[in-house]
């Protein structure tokens, strides 16, 4: 036996291997088709935490000809202790990798030490091709537990328990489709079961998930902190209107609050494991002129007012300090004091023309005009509910779905206190008095949002997707 | 979240910045005072003492990391308003002392610079400190890190007694003497400068990696080859015109009136079905309808007789028993009778 867990998934063709390696491996990657025979071959995920390797899963072909190796297995007398032997036989004979492709890949990590999930879908009863199966499985000696895999609702269940419990140490049902953390994490506490030495590692890794989502939502709540100032307080330079929208400031203002809500989502899916995830969305800002913030300012040697002030205090207070070394410090810092009030002053002065009346004939000043930010009240609310309601339905979909996942746009439900406060922060920001702690408590809000959210959704998930 | 990681780098300009801004400061501190010594005091308080002090107190801060180092504002690919994940700020502090690593390194290569290219006096003069033991006892202490294997570099009570110099006083000391000085001027930058900061430097990007690697990995290690599928058009036929055909039932029974006549597979033992299959191969028909379950599933089983049929001639068909809600178990015997250029009869019921 393998001295770190390993388990190979196996069983009839088409039903539903791979969506639950999908799901228990995080991975949207991972190849499933609603005709038989998608997997041909093996292939192996690993669980890894500092190197360590804490669990091997590999997904594999069905079986195709099960009756047939059972017969050629039955061939010969053998006493039940000499039966993985007989099954080493198998894989060894010449021709076998050429006239049982499928059964020889599969058979060979179990004979290699791996412990075995035999997944059934439980649809109809079972047959002799299945039982053939259960019987070569059972010849392989190795740790085994069943998992019904419940596609169909009016599925044969008891037949099957019954007929699974002569063959197996577990027999447990677990939905793929439906299943998030706390229903894999009791799928791994049954697996850990099996045999002891696999225990500790399987524990170690239910609880690294349980660790990994807290970590997971630390960051998504800081992410989404960053996302909603950028939107909230988004405004674009007139200057780089496309022509195509030269008319119609609003519209770019409009793609650039998807763009960047897309970027985000696109982003989150890609980091969580649903990269193939088709995603459908809706933006339902519709902005129009009342509904915008647009500002103009203006700009010297690429400085904006408050940063013109500060560059010239400083160019003053450099300047006058040279002509304090100059005197070997017996001017008492009088040089660096002046240098700076006569800059700042400068700067000031400066700050408060407007570019073509007295300064306008410097090179690189001018004026720039900008659309948005918006200044709708709804607005910040939605941007967060949107994005609130993308994170949750993103974190409880499992990795083996392959529907598009669309967002539909979500009145925000909070109390009218919780609203206060999100637009209190929104004000704010637009009224530049954003400050760190600002940005903190922002962070600890959506965290607190998002927990209470996927702690009611996942009680409620976990009774569908496992029964002991 | 990764999103930003990889595009955390600080722009090349601050690398040079610091190391310009080091030499400035190693070639200000070795000016001249008017009386023709460079007094040593002030050069360890700005090259060692303070930089020290400092390191000390970037130590301190590391229990307790900011939210948001200063050096973000240099990371023109984040917006204001972004926060680094927690690898990413101790990635941030290392730079961030990197930076004082380089500028370390400014004052080292002008100190060495000025070594070589002109002559360095230095002397001590102090108001409050008079009494020459007292700081010889003082500068053993600091000189403990390297006295074991850089004695040079440990000034004794002779070396600070008649290095040290007053503006009312003119002084005669030998410029061979003044210049001993710099072996523990050397030592002070390397051990309590650039030594403490690389540690810090070392630290925080042991930290950041320990972050990284700590989190849990999930990866394929082999990968595997998908179905291509077939895209041959699928060959649908009525049944009228297959009442001819013989029929087998496929890990199915047949009905009661055709029990006698018509073949069942796939439901028992294999060797016995094989006897019962070579023997119907004998007297192969023209035509032969596969009736299958539309519950279960084709396998390469039921493939293997089908192609030792057609290598007979014989042509056939692929019927379903019943009609499957299961969308999965249709498309599976489509794309089945595809592959293996079956005449598709429609269900029944």
């Amino acid at each position: 036996m393998n001295n770190y867990p390993h388990f190979c998934v196996v069983g009839h063709p088409n039903q539903g291997k791979s969506s639950i390696v999908s799901t228990l491996v995080e991975n949207d990657s991972v190849q499933i088709g609603t005709e038989s025979g998608t997997t041909q071959s093996n292939e192996r995920f690993e669980f890894r935490i500092n190197e360590q390797l804490l669990l091997a899963l590999t997904d594999t072909p069905g079986f195709q000809r099960s009756r047939q190796v059972l017969a050629w297995l039955q061939q010969e007398e053998v006493s039940p202790a000499q039966r993985p032997d007989r099954v080493r036989a198998f894989l060894a004979e010449p021709g076998h990798t050429e006239r049982f492709p499928d059964e020889v890949q599969l058979l060979e990590p179990i004979m290699a030490g791996a412990g075995i999930l035999y997944i059934t879908d439980a649809a109809s009863e079972p047959t002799a091709a299945d039982e053939a199966e259960m019987e070569i499985l059972r010849w392989t000696g190795q740790p085994r537990m069943a998992v019904i895999n419940p596609i169909n609702p009016d599925s044969t269940h008891q037949q099957w328990q019954t007929t699974l419990n002569q063959f197996f140490q577990w027999v447990r049902t677990f939905n793929p489709m439906t299943a998030t953390l706390p229903a894999r994490q009791a799928l791994l506490r049954a697996m850990a079961e099996l045999t002891s030495e696999w225990t500790r590692p399987l524990t170690q890794l239910s609880q690294q998930l349980a660790e990994r989502d807290q970590q997971r939502l630390e960051e998504v709540s800081r992410e989404l902190a960053n996302y909603w100032c950028e939107q909230v307080n988004r405004r674009e330079p007139l200057s780089r209107l496309p022509p195509l929208l030269s008319d119609s400031p609003e519209n770019y203002l409009q793609q650039r609050l998807d763009k960047a809500e897309a970027q985000l989502f696109h982003q989150l899916a890609k980091d969580w494991g649903h990269g193939h995830t088709q995603l459908a969305l809706n933006s339902t800002w519709d902005l129009d002129s009342d509904n915008l913030m647009n500002t103009e300012n203006w700009y010297l040697w690429g400085l904006k007012q408050k940063d013109l002030l500060l560059v010239s205090g400083a160019a003053g207070v450099a300047a006058g300090s040279l002509i304090d070394l100059g005197v070997g410090g017996s001017s008492f810092m009088l040089g660096a004091i002046s240098g700076g009030l006569i800059g700042s002053t400068s700067g000031w002065w400066a700050s408060k023309q407007l570019p073509g009346k007295r300064l306008g004939w410097i090179p690189l000043a001018g004026k720039k005009g900008y659309v948005g930010p918006v200044r709708h009240p709804n607005f910040p609310l939605v941007v967060m509910a949107r994005a609130l309601t993308f994170t949750q339905r993103l974190w409880l979909r499992p990795h083996a779905q392959r529907t598009h996942l669309t967002l539909q746009a979500q009145a925000s439900d909070w109390p009218r206190q919780q609203q206060v406060k999100l637009l209190q922060w929104a004000k704010s920001l637009q009224q530049n008095k954003w400050k760190a702690r600002h940005q903190q408590q922002l962070s600890e809000w959506i965290s607190e949002q998002l927990r209470e959210r996927l702690k009611a959704a996942l009680h409620a998930e976990q009774k569908s997707s496992w029964r002991n | 979240m990764q999103r930003s990681s990889a595009r955390l780098k600080l722009p090349w300009w601050l690398w040079l910045l610091s190391f310009l801004a080091g030499s400035l400061l190693g070639a200000a501190a070795l000016s001249y005072t008017p009386e023709g010594r460079i007094n040593l005091l002030w050069v360890w308080l700005l090259w060692a003492g303070l930089p020290f002090l400092g390191s000390l107190i970037a130590l301190l801060a590391l229990v307790r990391p900011p939210a948001r180092p200063w050096i973000t504002r240099f990371q023109h690919s984040v917006s204001s308003y972004w926060q680094p994940q927690p690898h990413q700020l101790w990635w941030l502090l290392s730079q961030l002392n990197a930076l004082w690593v380089v500028f370390a390194l400014g004052l080292l290569v002008i100190f060495l610079l000025l070594l070589l290219f002109s002559d360095l006096a230095f002397g001590w003069s102090s108001t409050l400190l008079t009494d020459s033991e007292r700081l010889a006892r003082w500068i053993a202490t600091l000189s403990l890190p390297w006295q074991a294997f850089w004695p040079q570099a440990a000034p004794h009570l002779e070396l600070i007694e008649q290095t040290r110099f007053a503006r009312i006083e003119s002084s005669d000391t030998s410029f061979a003497l003044a210049s001993r000085w710099w072996p523990f001027l050397m030592a002070s930058l390397l051990f309590y400068n650039l030594l403490p900061r690389l540690l810090l430097t070392g630290l925080c990007r042991w930290r950041a990696s320990a972050l990284q690697t700590s989190k849990l990995n999930i990866h394929s290690t082999q990968s595997t080859t998908a179905n291509p599928g077939t895209s041959a058009p699928l060959n649908q036929e009525k049944t009228a015109q297959w009442q001819d055909a013989q029929c087998i039932y496929w890990q199915t029974y047949p009905p009661t009136e055709q029990a006698e006549t018509c073949l069942s597979l796939g439901l028992g033992n294999w060797q016995e079905e094989e006897k019962a299959w070579t023997a119907w191969l004998e007297k192969p028909p023209q035509k032969l309808i596969w009736k299958v379950t539309a519950r279960q599933t084709p396998l390469a089983e039921l493939a293997d007789k089908i192609h030792q049929a057609r290598k007979l001639g014989i042509r056939q068909a692929l019927q379903l028993q019943a009609t499957s809600t299961d969308q999965r178990h249709l498309a599976s015997w489509q794309a089945f009778a595809r592959k293996h250029q079956l005449v598709w009869l429609e269900a029944e019921a």
